[in-house]
């Protein structure tokens, strides 16, 4: 079985799970307890009222109609219209997504790159110190709320320390750039780092320990075959051993645990966007969520595991293409 | 490793049983036991704060002579019962000015300056006819200043005793442009702002007309000065002056409820999945695998928020949703397991002595995954706590039920950062923190001990 053949399973296989999640979606929002109206209206409402919102979300109608409805709207790109807003939910998230892209792509990138550099680096010197450190830096951050530590930070860095210099260093409170916003390019780029700067740092302290762990303990196992060795006799100097040889083999399977990891970078991120009043996708749900907005929840979540199902193919097609045996 | 883990576990389960005898108060049900965010009482010992007040409430029962309690009548207004104090007066037509008494207590306060104060006091009115009076309480500063906290209007009808009460948070700005205060200003600490003797003082007027005597009997039976601290207890108080030391004491046992009882709960399901799906095989096993691999690929956190918003918030409905949600890790080790296991002879031998699948399973195949459970439960019980936490956190947990996440949802929302209240997030944080290293440690070393073949392979 070639690469073409297992790509095609894979990407069978991910349609699969998205017609799944996307039918669980629609029963999870219409069949569970509650109508979706029945927390937005309040009970003075008049039965006019009550009624005609009931048919302008198409409440009344049989359910299968309803479903239909509902592969429209998502199928069609608008997502439905907040009940808040009463704008198209998908006008609302493509104003956010850019935002949340950038902080999760950041985070995610630099997680990587530090948990595997970390985790590399133990891994070749084991027992070291730094092994010693980096050990009980992953297994700490491994206790580690995000919440706490976005709090601590807000904290630490937005609040005593301004004070502390007399509000010569200071981070931003909240939100994703300054108002009234920098009017030039370079001012305005500066601007959106300095806001990202705090989300960020508490999205890759809490995850690349973890990574780094998984790495080290990947390099401890391939660092002790005979092709090492091997390699060694050679006289290759340690750097090339180090990642030409051990790293390249221990690639596969950290590609499956970012795969796996991902729904998880998704939760963290949707907590530090509210802690940092983030203006993205994930404080968006969590807005949507406290205001009982359904089309808004419906959509967010449905973008949110649209990316997280999406990101998973690609990292199979990657594993796929590192590692020819998974072709089975 | 897992001996650390277990005396931290250890120190939790103690913390959690011992929770009614380490700490006297109710964790959410105890409000006001101080000023809103007061500061723990250890600061007491830095500069600056050592003059900080405790709540302090003087309860006085007015007896003439006693505690300082003096009376000082112009008139006709006299003294005619000492338990409960009575003051009486028969008739006040001979001048038509004012017959004044001054009910005044002395006390001393030794302390900066409180931030709010409540008086109470319970007054009763008898034979009250024809008079014209007026009650007024004030308070006298050591720089002899009065200020008047409350006045009846001039009135002809008994005042309700529930009206005798008064709190400086509910002030008027026109009350304060009086004393000559901004609106922004605190009533509180401009009427204390000194340290020595207050006077609290209550001031009854009375007139009558000539051809009209009046006649005045009043029983006053309590007089209540309330204090809130700024500071109290081990860790201080959240915005409503409910106790932070209770809420970190009571919040293990939530925490502990939660992660032990949702993790058993997973780990029960993927058992089954994993036994069921790997043994059967063939489509029941194709779809419980295409059904794990739609469960971990979407967003667990975002899904959890959206179901519990639906579900109602209690505490068993959230230990539902972790357990139903991340079992599927857990059933995909089980099945490969399962898969390795249904070839070995015992098992063909089994088979072919005509157990049933189900005898199979329960007798051959579960003891031998059962080791892989007891280490799994502890690995998803940190999860199942910081998930929960978060929850909490954003304000989508049980609202009734004091957990850690909730102490962090009143941090963030109700001022931890304007009051720089580090000690309302860091002490939670490290609890969680702690909480969840004690049961990776544990689970590592279980596993290492009781799997090592498995841990060896990954």
């Amino acid at each position: 079985m070639g690469f073409r053949a297992y790509a095609s399973r894979r990407i069978t296989n991910t349609i699969i799970i998205l017609l799944v999640t996307i039918t669980l979606q629609f029963f999870i929002f219409r069949v569970m307890p509650g109508n979706p109206i029945g927390h937005f209206i309040t009970p003075n409402l008049p039965l006019e009222a009550r009624q005609a919102l009931v048919r302008m979300w198409g409440l009344d109608r049989p359910l299968h109609e309803q479903f239909l409805t509902y592969l429209y709207n998502l199928f069609s790109g608008k997502l439905g219209i907040s009940f808040v807003s009463q704008r198209y939910v998908s006008d609302e998230i493509m104003e956010r997504l850019p935002n949340t892209i950038l902080l999760m792509g950041s985070a995610t990138i630099l997680t990587i790159a530090l948990g595997i550099n970390l985790g590399v680096s133990a891994g070749s010197r084991r027992g070291s110190k730094r092994d010693v450190a980096s050990v009980t830096f992953g297994l700490l951050t491994e206790g580690l709320p995000v919440f706490f530590l976005g709090l601590l930070l807000l904290l630490t860095f937005a609040y005593y320390l301004p004070i502390a210099t007399g509000g010569l260093i200071n981070f931003p409170v909240a939100g994703t750039v300054s108002r009234p916003p920098p009017t030039s390019l370079l001012n305005y780029l500066l601007d959106v780092l300095w806001h990202l700067t705090l989300p960020m740092i508490t999205l890759v302290t809490t995850g690349f320990g973890g990574y780094a762990l998984i790495v080290r303990n990947l390099m401890i196992d391939v660092l002790t075959q005979d092709y090492i060795l091997t390699a060694r006799a050679k006289g290759l100097d340690s750097r090339s051993i180090l990642y030409r040889h051990g790293l390249r083999s221990v690639l596969p399977p950290i590609t499956t645990m970012i795969g796996l990891s991902l729904s998880g970078i998704v939760g963290g991120a949707v907590i530090t966007e509210t802690i940092f009043s983030w203006h993205g996708i994930g404080r968006y749900l969590y807005e949507a969520i406290l205001q009982s907005d359904y089309p808004v929840m419906q959509g967010t979540f449905f973008l949110l595991s649209l990316v997280t199902i999406l990101a998973n193919l690609v990292v199979d097609l990657i594993y796929g293409l590192m590692d020819p045996r998974i072709r089975y | 490793m897992g001996l650390i883990g277990l005396a931290i576990l250890l120190f939790f389960v103690v913390m959690s049983i011992a929770a009614p005898l380490l700490t006297p108060y109710d964790p959410l049900g105890d409000k006001f036991l101080a000023e809103g965010v007061a500061l723990p009482s250890w600061y007491k010992a830095f500069p600056g704060y050592n003059d900080f007040p405790q709540t302090m409430e003087f309860v006085v029962f007015p007896r003439i002579g006693q505690n300082g309690w003096r009376l000082d009548s112009q008139g006709p207004l006299k003294l005619v019962g000492e338990d409960p104090l009575k003051l009486s007066c028969e008739s006040a037509s001979e001048k038509s000015e004012y017959s004044i008494a001054e009910l005044t207590h002395d006390f001393n306060y030794q302390y900066a300056p409180p931030l709010s104060f409540q008086i109470k006091t319970d007054i009763r009115f008898e034979a009250l006819s024809n008079s014209i009076y007026e009650i007024e309480l004030l308070i006298v500063n050591p720089d002899s200043a009065s200020f008047s906290l409350w006045s009846s209007d001039v009135s002809t009808k008994p005042v309700d005793p529930s009206e005798l009460s008064m709190d400086t948070k509910g002030l008027s700005f026109e009350y304060k442009s009086k004393m000559g205060l901004e609106w922004y200003q605190n009533v509180a600490e401009r009427i204390f702002s000194r340290k020595g003797v207050y006077t609290l003082m209550m001031r009854f007027k009375l007139k009558g007309s000539s051809d009209n005597p009046a006649a005045f009997r009043v029983n006053l039976d309590r007089l209540v000065l309330h204090i809130p601290g700024r500071v109290h207890g081990i860790l201080g108080t959240d915005h409503l002056g409910s106790d932070l030391f209770s809420q970190l004491i009571y919040g293990t046992r939530v925490s502990l409820l939660i992660g032990v009882s949702a993790a058993l709960l997973s780990v029960v399901i993927g058992l089954i999945v994993g036994l069921v799906s790997g043994y059967l095989g063939g489509v029941t096993d194709e779809a419980s695998m295409r059904f794990v691999d739609v469960l971990l690929v979407l967003p667990g956190l975002p899904m959890l928020m959206i179901l519990s918003g639906l579900f109602g918030r209690s505490i068993w409905n959230i230990v539902l949703l972790l357990g139903l949600l991340s079992w599927p890790g857990f059933a995909r080790v089980v099945r490969a397991q399962v898969l390795q296991l249904k070839t070995a002879t015992y098992v063909e031998a089994s088979k072919a002595m005509g157990s049933s699948v189900w005898g199979i399973m329960i007798r051959h195949l579960l003891p031998n995954v059962l080791p892989l459970a007891y280490a799994t439960i502890a690995l998803y019980i940190p999860g199942a706590i910081i998930t929960e936490a978060a929850l909490s956190f954003l304000a989508l947990g049980d609202p009734n039920t004091p957990s850690w996440g909730r102490i962090f949802y009143s941090a963030n929302a109700f001022g931890a950062f304007q009051h720089l209240a580090w000690w309302w997030i860091m002490p939670p944080g490290i609890a969680i923190t702690a909480l969840s290293l004690s049961f990776v440690f544990i689970g590592t070393t279980m596993d290492e001990i009781l799997n090592p073949k498995v841990r060896a392979r990954r």
